[in-house]
């Protein structure tokens, strides 16, 4: 076993990352160690990168490969065009810093022009050689503009993220320091060792361009508050919903734009992030509709210590045109509108496979000839079967297995017991021969009466009652089979 | 107070009684709009001489055909609606959505509504809105919604979990906005309701074979009389049609298979 994360202070008595954990104990038998953890590790990053959101919408853990070997993972951050909304780069770095240091991690932070450099400085950095803290890492390690050369030169060569073995070599060349890489022939380096330093080198100087994927796809279509004080309400977190709801009316309105879906993401205090979704049926921009389609979800919702930063993203746009206020008729306009509030809200708290509206279809298998389509689906026109024969007004989910009994093998039954009563037919219509439809293949998954004729009939019992029933399969001799009697099934009600 | 302004005030509540009673036989300054069965039998022994629209009505089916057929009266009955042949304005022509709302484990005793089926009664599938909850608490919140959007003419819902106040709170949303609302019940343990009308449907035989034949039993009905009848449904003409009552009971069934 090998000690594979020291800490600061154990660090500072000479325990190095790599060092078996034997001989550590040997220099220090007071030394505490907890077993590693990959894969939390990852899970706490990505957390702590969700919960950078707050601050920016791009926000990246570091992939496996890119951690030194032994040395701690870090979160990309994109602060471009974020920085200002918080007084500055220097007052952003300081910040999130603070909030990570009490939340209890240590945290260094570094920013600069290019991926690569911001990683450098945020771990060699020298403008606080302070690394046992956050809180004396105050000021973070800031790389002006331009300034990547500068900032670079004095580093070690660890800090271009190369490979151990590649560090090695340079070690064994006696090139120690970034600086030192910047004055050697780049023909030699990249003979003796391939690409990697050269592309590390132009990376963090900004000569190439580094694409880093970031956690969740960064929209424009976002907004975001930060109220003064941590919202312990849910009517607080109403109020700020309302004014998130009013800015993105006005860009999506700029836009042409109106929403498919919206998410709310809230920034607990302590770290905590949390989602709530809404899905409209139509593009909607209108502030109400969408607050109403909210406040369902938000009843259930637990802002646990307080919630610092509430941000709204629209990741489901689509092209919704100015509406013109009628002069003359109210009528014309405003239908659809009302209708499809109704449909948002039955569907977000239904759930959108629960609100439908059933297309007729060309088919003559029964559960083909409706199939559920959203309410306000445009398909190709509806095309029912030309069906001359009744159907029923009310259809089983799945056919129901009866006991028939019939008097000639393939005559309509007699009788027919389901749900354990016994029905005594009176009067019957059919057969209505359905074949299977044989240009569709049969799939596993598919009810053996899926792949089989049926006979429907009709039937009349002594009550009254109307039922569709059908006989699975064609008849057969009853000499063939004497051992498979044919199996019948009740598959809807008529009025 | 004074003695003279009594009259007026005890004129005032009056007033505001017939306001809040005013389903009742009275109001006849009111003209309600209804929905006719087009069978003067049927129609005239209702007190508005139709079934009032923007009211809450209960159709009750007992067991799976009972249920089966309660929906198919339904259906019929929209298709009167939808048919013109009732005084509702403008709103007959445009055609009326329909808010259908189920019980998920109630639609696997009964089934779900059938497209072809409803559409043959007359009820088109293109404008029926059909919602499955998980509870009768969904369902009553969803015909709520229902009752207070006006661009919906119909809300049907299927629950057995109406009491006084809930059927009161229908009531009133669906008075206030003008949608009609029914309500589909199995036929069991039925509360006190504020319904405005209670039907039984029990299906029967029809004269001819296979006919679409109910008995229709008007249980309850604020301001008029239980009364009952058997009606066939014609859907090539969208029609009710009363039979004549039989001399002997019931008609025998056709012993085709006997």
């Amino acid at each position: 076993m090998r000690v594979t994360a020291p800490s600061a202070a154990a660090a500072a008595e000479g325990i190095v990352s790599g060092l078996p954990l034997t001989d550590a104990r040997a220099q220090h038998p007071g030394l505490k160690a907890f077993p590693a953890d990959p894969v939390e590790d990852a899970k706490t990053l990505a957390r702590i990168a969700e919960w950078c959101g707050a601050y920016t919408p791009w926000t990246a853990p570091e992939a496996d490969g890119e951690a030194l070997e032994g040395g701690s993972a870090g979160v990309w951050l994109d602060a471009t065009g974020c920085a200002h909304l918080f007084g500055g780069e220097a007052k952003l770095t300081r910040m999130l810093i603070a909030r990570m240091w009490r939340l209890g991690f240590t945290v260094h932070a570094g920013l600069a022009e290019t991926p690569g450099a911001a990683w450098a400085v945020a771990r060699f950095g020298q403008i606080g050689r302070e690394r046992t803290t956050g809180r004396k890492d105050k000021d973070g390690r800031i790389v002006p503009p331009g300034g990547m050369r500068a900032a670079l030169t004095p580093l070690p060569v660890m800090a271009l993220r190369l490979p151990a073995d590649v560090i090695d070599g340079l070690y064994g060349l006696g090139l120690r320091h970034v600086g030192d890489l910047l004055n050697v022939p780049r023909g030699p380096l990249t003979a003796r060792f391939g690409e990697i330093i050269t592309r590390r080198l132009d990376q963090a100087l900004g000569h190439v361009f580094e694409p880093i994927s970031p956690r969740l796809e960064t929209l424009p279509m976002r907004v975001r508050i930060m109220p003064a004080e941590p919202l312990g309400q849910s009517t607080d977190i109403v109020i700020g919903l309302k004014r998130l709801l009013r800015q993105l009316e006005a860009r999506l309105r700029r836009k042409h734009l109106g929403v498919r879906k919206l998410v709310l993401s809230l920034y607990h205090v302590d770290g905590e992030v949390s989602w709530v979704s809404i899905g409209a049926s139509r593009p909607v921009r209108d502030p109400d509709h969408l607050l109403r389609l909210f406040a369902e979800r938000l009843e259930s919702l637990d802002p646990g210590f307080g919630i610092e930063v509430m941000a709204l993203t629209a990741p489901v746009t689509e092209p919704l045109p100015p509406e013109q206020i009628p002069l003359a008729s109210r009528r014309a306009s405003t239908a659809p509108a009302e209708l499809s509030a109704l449909v948002d809200r039955l569907q977000n708290r239904l759930g959108t496979e629960n609100v439908m509206r059933f297309d007729l279809r060309e088919s003559h298998i029964p559960e083909r000839a409706a199939a559920p389509v959203p309410v306000f689906h445009t398909g190709p026109p509806a095309s029912p079967a030309p069906s001359t024969c009744r159907r029923p007004v009310r259809l089983l989910p799945q056919p129901e297995t009866i006991e028939a009994t019939a008097m000639i093998p393939d005559g309509p039954p007699v009788m027919f017991r389901w749900r354990r009563v016994l029905h005594r037919i009176t009067w019957a219509e059919g057969p209505e021969r359905i074949a299977p439809e044989w240009w569709l293949k049969a799939a596993p998954w598919h009810a053996p009466w899926d792949l089989e004729t049926r006979d429907y009939y009709r039937l009349e019992d002594m009550e009254g009652g109307r039922f569709w029933v059908f006989r699975e399969g064609l008849y057969r001799m009853i000499s063939e089979m004497p051992q498979d009697p044919p199996r019948w099934y009740l598959h809807g009600l008529f009025a | 107070m004074t003695g003279h302004q009594r009259p007026a005030v005890i004129e005032q509540l009056r007033a505001r009684i017939a306001t809040i009673e005013r389903m009742g036989v009275g109001g006849e300054d009111e003209v309600r709009p209804v929905l006719t069965f087009g069978q003067p039998a049927i129609d005239m022994a209702l007190p508005w001489l139709g079934l009032p629209l923007g009211c809450l009505h209960e159709i009750v089916g007992q067991g799976t055909s009972g249920f089966a057929a309660a929906s198919g009266f339904t259906c019929a009955l929209l298709d009167r609606l939808g048919g013109g042949e009732c005084d509702i304005g403008d709103m007959a022509v445009t055609g009326v959505t329909v808010l259908w709302c189920l019980q998920a484990h109630e639609v696997r005793e009964h089934g779900v509504p059938y497209a072809p089926g409803f559409a043959a009664l007359g009820l088109d599938p293109a404008h029926t809105i059909v919602t499955r909850g998980r509870n009768d608490t969904d369902i009553l919140w969803a015909m709520e919604e229902g009752l207070h959007t006006p661009e919906i003419g119909v809300v049907i819902g299927e629950t057995n979990a109406v009491d006084f106040t809930y059927s009161r709170r229908l009531q009133l949303a669906a008075e206030a906005s003008g949608v009609t609302a029914f309500i589909l019940r199995r036929g069991v343990d039925m509360p006190a309701s504020a319904a405005v009308t209670r039907w039984r449907v029990v299906p029967v035989s029809g004269i001819s074979a296979g006919g679409v034949r109910w008995q229709l039993v008007l249980q309850r009905c604020r301001g008029g009389t239980p009364n009952e009848w058997f009606v066939e449904w014609n859907d090539e003409t969208g029609n009710f049609a009363v039979a004549p009552e039989f001399r002997h009971g019931m008609p025998q069934p056709h012993r085709a298979y006997a």
